[in-house]
């Protein structure tokens, strides 16, 4: 009789709650992988999935405590108690957040720091580092410092300093998030290729995208616990509409996403489809309340663009002007970006693209005040910004941070949400906030299902919940310019979805919106406006129909 | 093995001198501070400092810097400028008085301070942690784990930069503008309480890091850099301890 072989990874019957969590995060948890196979974990944000590698990985319960209960084995050994070179000897793990997975110093030195705690010689380290480098296209900047890089050249140094262990065992959460679609073609071949060559792979993500089919099992998290499980294949000839319901796939996997306005709320089992419209239409009138800075209030234009989609006619003044701009970091060999050039009009939503480290950010950041513009290149209402105060130039831009990590300033959710309103009523600590707000921020965040977590501090949410959260924040107040950055990245569709209808309402209501994004088919439009940056320098601008 | 590559050539000269040496400068320097006693030679030596690190890192003459070490200095100055009663009492105020040795202690004191803060500012600033480690591990057999911890000190002030610059970035930009008075206190406590989380957090991070790459797993480890020490280096540790020295016999 043939023997059953001995899995790889092994969980039985585990739960874990963080500390100070009156609820379990996993509950009874049981899964086996064995060595050599491919399995990918999808759950909506929140779900726990990203909780469940870091469980596997060790890392939970050892460094940010809380309570695991069951049991946990990869090859032989315990990852929540297992020396630290044992583990690293065995298995590589990459979070979402690649700043929290390197240490300091250069690319050379971030790939070199593993093997060389593990005590492999240095000609061999020489050599992982080379071959990690070019296959990840590092070679470039191999010996530029991690905080000067973009965030998909950390994303790829972090991924090459795991790869330099050389371990038997893979954990990616979300390992490309932040990349350009080159970038996440030339991971998933190299993930596809190591995971040939024996490698056990675990990967998580929040939606299923086109690396799930690649993997042999799937399972399906939610709220915690495993709800589904199968080949790929299987689960979608059998679970579509589920894994709709779920935010895993799309509503329609072949519509485009414009039609998904009239979406379900956070809970999958209540309400209705016009759960969103409900909530923002109160949201909405309210927000007429406070001084539109200059935005048009056209109901009639809201409905049409809730109902069809139909983004406004652009005209007018431009309320962002870009002339000629250059600029350079004071320690850069070339300038970050060049010569660039274009307008930004009301009601306009316009994409901003290019590959990782050409010069996004640094645009997004000079045109909301971040990075002091040069003399005569950013003008708004016809005055040029590098004359204003950084709180000018604030006050008339919703920034959506890359890492919403980096634009917390309280400490609950709730503070977190009201944090805009209070400074623009201009409260002192003690002044209470007037109901009307109060109701408007309840509803948006209800919106984003997030008030029953209202009490928690925001960086304890989830990946996709943290987005949403930053962009309901300045979404709450009307603003004639929104920046977001790359929004939604890592999100699952429940998430996508709410950052929609959020955008084309403030684009219904007069405001310029500029997305920066790598999947611009996500905030596909019938009329879009792409602008690609390459290098520093604008290559494109264009209108183009999505469908 | 590979030696450092990244050092920047065009950069000021404490730049491109090895740790070690400007460890054994920092040393000396720290050495004649303490023993310094009068004023003059006290602000001779800071002066010969201050220029020193202001040319030799062209980036440390900046506000910031300066209004960091008023903050210091003043009040120190003040408190050790009273708590001495020596030679001509030049003004008085019931219990308070002000006296020409208090007056010089407090500017020996104040000064050694300020020469203290700019040496080690100098030497967090313009060393790569790598070559830190790297000197002390192979050459002068430190236990790496010590070298590492050492290390990431150094590099803890340009973290604590780094957050400040984000929190008064998101401050900002979700509209907070500067308070007066009472109000301002509480928002710059606000402000340093997300700093001091958002550093606690980051190394949190780091330690998360290096430990889920093996750090601290066996009692050695390898280099991929080498650390060779200048052939130069020796003239100037030698060079630096004899007039340290000198100076120490003659003030």
């Amino acid at each position: 009789m043939p023997t059953k072989p001995i899995p790889f990874v092994q969980l039985s019957g585990v739960s874990y709650a963080y500390e100070d969590s009156d609820s379990p995060t996993l509950e009874q948890i049981s899964l086996d992988v064995q060595a050599g196979e491919w399995l990918t974990i999808i759950g909506a944000s929140g779900s726990g999935k990203s909780t469940l590698c870091r469980i596997m990985n060790g890392q939970l319960p050892r460094i940010a405590g809380g309570q695991r209960k069951g049991n946990v084995r990869i090859d032989d050994m315990d990852p929540g108690s297992a020396e630290p070179g044992l583990l690293a000897s065995h298995m590589g793990s990459l979070g979402q957040d690649p700043d929290a997975e390197l240490v300091v110093g250069t690319v050379e030195d971030e790939i070199a720091f593993g093997p060389e705690n593990l005590r492999i010689p240095a000609e061999e380290i020489g050599r992982r580092i080379d071959q990690w480098t070019e296959a990840l296209n590092l070679q470039p900047i191999r010996h530029e410092y991690i905080h000067q890089l973009s965030g998909g050249q950390r994303q790829r140094t972090a991924l090459a300093s795991v790869m330099s262990l050389q371990p038997q065992l893979l954990i990616l959460d979300e390992p490309a998030a932040s990349l350009d679609p080159a970038g996440k073609q030339d991971l998933l071949h190299i993930i596809e290729h190591w995971h040939r060559t024996g490698g056990t792979l675990i990967t998580a993500s929040a939606r299923w995208d086109e690396t799930v089919m690649k993997c042999s099992r799937v399972v399906i998290l939610t709220k915690g616990r495993i709800v589904l499980e199968g080949t790929p294949a299987e689960l979608l000839l059998h679970h579509r509409e589920r894994l709709e319901q779920l935010y895993i796939l799309p509503p329609d996997i072949n519509q485009a996403a414009d039609q998904k306005a009239a979406i379900q709320p956070a809970d999958e089992h209540a309400n209705t489809d016009t759960y969103a419209d409900t909530y923002v239409h109160e949201a909405t009138d309210l927000s007429a309340s406070i001084a539109s800075a200059g935005m048009q209030e056209d109901k009639s234009e809201l409905r049409r663009s809730e109902g069809n989609a139909a983004v406004p006619s652009v005209s007018g003044q431009p309320v962002v002007e870009v002339r000629d701009l250059t600029y350079s970091y004071s320690s850069a060999l070339r300038p970050a970006l060049a010569n660039v050039q274009f307008a930004l009009y009301p009601g306009e939503m316009v994409l901003l693209c290019g590959v990782n480290g050409s010069g996004k950010t640094t645009l997004t950041r000079l045109l909301s005040g971040l990075l002091q513009p040069p003399v005569q290149s950013i003008y708004r209402n016809g005055k040029d910004t590098a004359r204003q105060s950084i709180y000018d130039r604030a006050a008339d831009t919703g920034y959506v941070f890359q890492h919403p990590d980096h634009q917390w300033v309280a400490a609950t959710v709730w503070e977190e949400c009201v944090y805009g309103i209070r400074a623009h009523l201009n409260l002192r600590p003690r002044d209470r906030l007037p109901d009307l707000y109060e109701k408007e921020a309840e509803d948006m965040l209800r919106f984003a299902g997030l008030l029953e977590r209202r009490d928690d501090s925001p960086y304890s949410l989830g990946g996709g919940q943290k987005r949403l959260l930053a962009a309901v924040c300045q979404f709450l107040l009307p603003r004639p310019l929104y920046i977001l950055d790359e929004p939604g990245s890592a999100a699952d569709y429940f998430t996508i979805d709410r950052l929609l209808y959020l955008c084309r309402r403030a684009v219904s209501q007069g405001a310029a919106l500029l997305i920066v994004t790598h999947e611009p088919e996500l905030f596909a439009a019938p009329e879009v406006r792409k602008l690609t940056l390459e290098q520093g320098r604008l290559i494109e601008d264009t209108y183009s129909s999505s469908r | 093995m590979s030696v450092t590559k990244n050092k920047p050539e065009s950069r000021g000269f404490l730049y491109r001198i090895d740790p070690l040496t400007k460890l054994v400068m920092l040393l000396c320097i720290s050495v004649l501070a303490v023993h310094i006693e009068h004023a003059l030679p006290q602000l001779l030596l800071f002066a010969v400092v201050w220029i020193a690190i202001a040319i030799g890192s062209g980036q440390l003459v900046s506000g910031p810097l300066i209004r960091l070490l008023a903050a210091i200095g003043i009040p120190y100055f003040g408190l050790s400028m009273l708590s001495v009663r020596e030679g001509d009492i030049w003004w008085q105020w019931g219990a308070l008085q002000l006296t020409s040795g208090g007056l010089e202690y407090g500017a020996v004191m104040t000064l050694r301070i300020f020469i203290l803060c700019l040496t080690s500012i100098a030497l967090s600033v313009t060393t790569d942690y790598r070559e830190l480690v790297g000197a002390l591990v192979l050459k002068l057999k430190v236990p790496y784990r010590f070298a590492y911890g050492l290390a990431l000190a150094l590099t803890f002030l340009p973290l604590l930069r780094e957050e400040a610059r984000l929190a008064l970035a998101a401050r900002r930009l979700r509209g907070q503008r500067k308070a007066r008075g009472w109000a301002a206190l509480l928002q710059t406590k606000d402000y340093m309480g997300a700093v001091f989380t958002g550093s606690i957090r980051r190394i949190q991070h780091i330690a998360g890091a290096m430990e889920a790459k093996g750090f601290g797993a066996y009692p050695d480890r390898t280099f991929y850099h080498s650390f060779v020490l200048p052939s130069s280096a020796l003239y100037w540790m030698s060079g630096s301890i004899a007039i340290t020295i000198m100076l120490y016999i003659i003030l």
